[in-house]
């Protein structure tokens, strides 16, 4: 079955840009340039992912709104922040309010893509049992590279997909340290170091959350991060 | 001399045309008293030429016969008139056998007398025929003179005022010939009025003398003489008033003044002082002016300066969000032709064509480098205001830091010294290594080949002073104020450095040009921990020094 992917953006070009990539790679697309729009379609049928930009023509926070309203309806419902704005203070607005990842505009199709079919594999894995090859076990720790998700002490620590990879890139060699721009690699994204720092920082606060004495992270500064157990 | 300078000072010197009033006064006495002279001489004359009637009148009482007596009495007798009358007023001078009273003239001349003055009658002969009046009585008139003049300030003023006019004649000598010349001058028929001093030079004495006619001849002369006496009081008395008069209007105005000035100076110093601190020694607004509601000049001025820095700071502000704003709107067509070209690469191209396709994407690619670069600044703050300060080992940071680099740059030469052992700073570690990376990055650009890096953490009071210094070309006269403000960058523009740079494959910062953003970034990390960074060259002028000032114990 062909997935259905809406496009929320603004700006014509990117969005006929997207919409082709998106139609290359096979998905089927729904494009929309304004949130009261897409709000009116995708309120009686849910597509299978949907692709938001934040500043929507008048509206600067028009992409955070409708993204909490498709929250609303779904729980499941794959989303993807793409934007202009790259500050931390939107990074974290998005992905608290529901978005699944943020990427920025700087991101490349192919990355984009790549993202995309990522969210979709983790989603549709959900219903399929774990293959014992794809799951990675460090000490308490343990990555589904199929689903995507991680558990530490058994208890399931949401990361979004940007934080699984990094996660995956640090314990894939335990004790070794990852430096920013090996860190950025594995994680396929283009950002700044601060935005390297506060994605670390958030990973460490979701970990705590599920366990208060958790420090397998360990910052090396100048050099980069090591997981520890 | 500074004081003088000062506005204080200024005012003080502008209340010394106060001291113009006594001036005028003393002039405007001076000018009285020559009035009151004139007038009283006039009297005198008057006085004396009525008396020299009365006596004209009676040629009998001047005895003919007994002027024809031997020339050396008569000499004698005029040395000894010309003593008498020239004599001080208090002393016992008697006349002798010059004077020989006829009893007529005598009655007369009390009845013509004037309380005030002595008036004497010569006949021809040079004899004293009449005596009356003496002028010791004229000495107290008031009966306050001795009063006044045991207060200091009338002594003084007696001591300031005694030669009110030139015309006395001073020398004893030279008043007793006087005499004599007035008494010779009115035996020839010619009348004077002469000012004179008193022997002991105390009072100054008016006298005129008139010939005395019998007929066609002259019998003798009539002196009247006055001491200026109540005119030399009332003027006293004027200038003591004046001074006291003057001396308060003087203190009065003088206290007045230095309050008023005491008062702007001070409401200027507070104006300038809070100007100064408005604006740090970069240039760059730290708060505003509490604009002042005094409805002066001062208080607009106040207001103006107040609504300046507020302007200025607006400004400054614009600037610095100028350029998160222009990465912002960027951003969306570089996407746009980003995606264009990912797409284009999606269809196959010939093999020419895709070589353009790659070039565009390898711009588009520096471009948006460069464009998160702009906002790297605006991100900065707003990570640093959401930051929680913990307590850290910066020379750990730095040793970890100073690691990194030898491992990414192998070709260079890093040299680290600590020499703040165990001093720990409260903040945020990740902020202070990207300080140092900022740092570090500048002197790779400016470092001459083969030539250490040395990077040095030092305690200096209560802030800790991480340097970074290099062997190169030393900094521009006069940039070392601006060279930490947002966009500013000094580099030689051009391809050799350019390309030179490129070799350090890897490092954005150097590949892909400068934007001044650098070492704002050092600067807003350095206030964030409580210090300023600082830029000079270096002490041996082979190169430049870059530092961090970082307080150990943050304010707050």
């Amino acid at each position: 079955m062909t997935k259905r992917v809406a496009l929320v953006e603004d700006d014509s070009a990117i969005r006929d840009n997207i919409s082709d990539a998106l139609k290359k790679y096979g998905y089927e697309v729904q494009p929309f340039a304004s949130r009261p729009e897409a709000m009116a379609v995708l309120k009686t049928r849910l597509p299978d992912m949907a692709i938001i930009d934040i500043g929507l023509g008048a509206e600067m926070d028009g992409g955070f709104t409708l993204c909490r309203d498709l929250r609303a309806l779904s729980d499941q419902l794959p989303i993807i922040i793409l934007s202009a704005r790259d500050s931390d203070f939107d990074i974290v607005s998005g992905l608290r309010l529901g978005a699944d990842d943020y990427l920025t505009k700087d991101t490349s199709l192919p990355h984009l893509m790549a993202r995309i079919a990522a969210l979709f594999r983790r989603v549709d894995a959900f219903g399929e049992a774990p293959r014992n090859e794809e799951i990675v076990d460090r000490g308490e720790l343990r990555l589904d590279l199929n689903r995507l998700t991680a558990t530490w002490k058994g208890e399931p620590v949401v990361l979004t997909v940007t934080e699984f990879w990094m996660v995956h890139a640090l314990v894939k060699f335990v004790g070794h340290v990852k430096n920013r721009d090996q860190l950025m690699g594995e994680a396929e994204m283009v950002v700044d170091d601060s935005t390297i720092t506060s994605h670390m920082k958030r990973i460490r606060k979701k970990f705590i959350a599920v366990d208060p004495a958790f420090d397998a992270i360990e910052t090396v500064y100048g050099m980069g991060y090591r997981w520890i157990v | 001399m500074k004081f003088l300078l000062s506005i204080r000072g200024k005012l003080l010197l502008v209340s010394l045309v106060l001291l113009a009033i006594p001036v005028v006064g003393y002039r405007f006495v001076t000018h009285m008293e020559v009035f009151l002279r004139e007038s009283q001489e006039q009297a005198l004359v008057s006085a004396t030429r009525a008396i020299a009637a009365t006596l004209s009148e009676r040629p009998g009482l001047f005895d003919r016969r007994e002027a024809t007596a031997d020339e050396a009495a008569e000499l004698e007798r005029r040395q000894i008139v010309a003593l008498f009358g020239s004599s001080d007023p208090e002393a016992v001078a008697t006349l002798g056998g010059a004077y020989q009273p006829s009893p007529d003239i005598e009655r007369i001349l009390e009845l013509l007398g004037r309380s005030a003055s002595r008036i004497w009658v010569v006949d021809a002969a040079s004899r004293v025929r009449g005596l009356s009046g003496s002028l010791k009585r004229a000495q107290s008139p008031a009966g306050t003179t001795d009063a006044d003049s045991s207060r200091p300030l009338s002594r003084a003023l007696v001591r300031l005022f005694r030669l009110p006019s030139g015309d006395a004649k001073d020398d004893p000598e030279q008043g007793k010939r006087a005499v004599m010349a007035q008494v010779d001058r009115a035996l020839i028929g010619s009348p004077s009025a002469i000012w004179r001093y008193t022997r002991d030079r105390q009072g100054v004495v008016l006298s005129a003398a008139q010939p005395v006619w019998s007929g066609e001849n002259i019998v003798g002369a009539v002196v009247v003489e006055e001491t200026t006496g109540a005119i030399q009081l009332l003027k006293l008395e004027a200038l003591e008033n004046l001074l006291t008069i003057t001396l308060i209007v003087f203190v009065a105005g003088f206290v007045t003044l230095i309050l008023f000035a005491w008062r702007l100076a001070a409401r200027v110093r507070k104006l300038g002082r809070a100007a100064d601190a408005a604006i740090d020694a970069q240039g760059r607004i730290r708060g505003e002016l509490e604009p002042s509601d005094a409805d002066d000049e001062l208080g607009e001025l106040s207001r103006n300066l107040a609504a300046t820095v507020r302007r200025l700071k607006d400004y400054n502000q614009h600037l610095e969000s100028l350029s998160a704003r222009l990465s912002h709107e960027l951003r969306t067509p570089v996407a746009v032709v980003r995606s264009s070209l990912d797409n284009l690469k999606l269809h196959p191209v010939a093999p020419e064509t895709a070589v353009y396709i790659e070039r565009a994407d390898t711009g588009v690619k520096r471009l948006s480098t460069l464009i998160s670069r702009l906002s790297e600044a605006t991100q900065l703050e707003r990570f640093l205001q959401g930051a929680e300060r913990e307590t850290f080992d910066p020379g750990e940071v730095i040793a970890g830091c100073v690691a990194g680099y030898r491992a990414t740059f192998p070709s260079r030469i890093f040299a680290f010294e600590n020499a703040a052992e165990g001093v720990t700073l409260q903040g945020v570690p990740d902020a202070i290594a990207q300080l140092l990376d900022k740092l570090v990055a500048n002197a790779i650009d400016f470092q001459l080949p083969e030539t250490p890096i040395d990077i040095r953490l030092a305690r200096a009071g209560r802030y800790l002073v991480l340097s970074v210094s290099n062997q190169g070309p030393p900094l521009p006269e006069g940039s070392a104020a601006t060279l930490f403000s947002s966009m500013v960058s000094l580099r030689p523009q051009g391809p050799a450095r350019v390309g030179e740079h490129a070799a350090d494959a890897g490092q954005g910062d150097t590949a892909v040009g400068h934007l001044g953003m650098g070492l704002y970034i050092v600067r807003l990390i350095a206030e964030f921990h409580g210090g300023f960074p600082e830029a000079a060259n270096r002490a041996d002028g082979r190169g430049v020094e870059m530092r961090a000032w970082l307080a150990i114990t943050p304010a707050g």
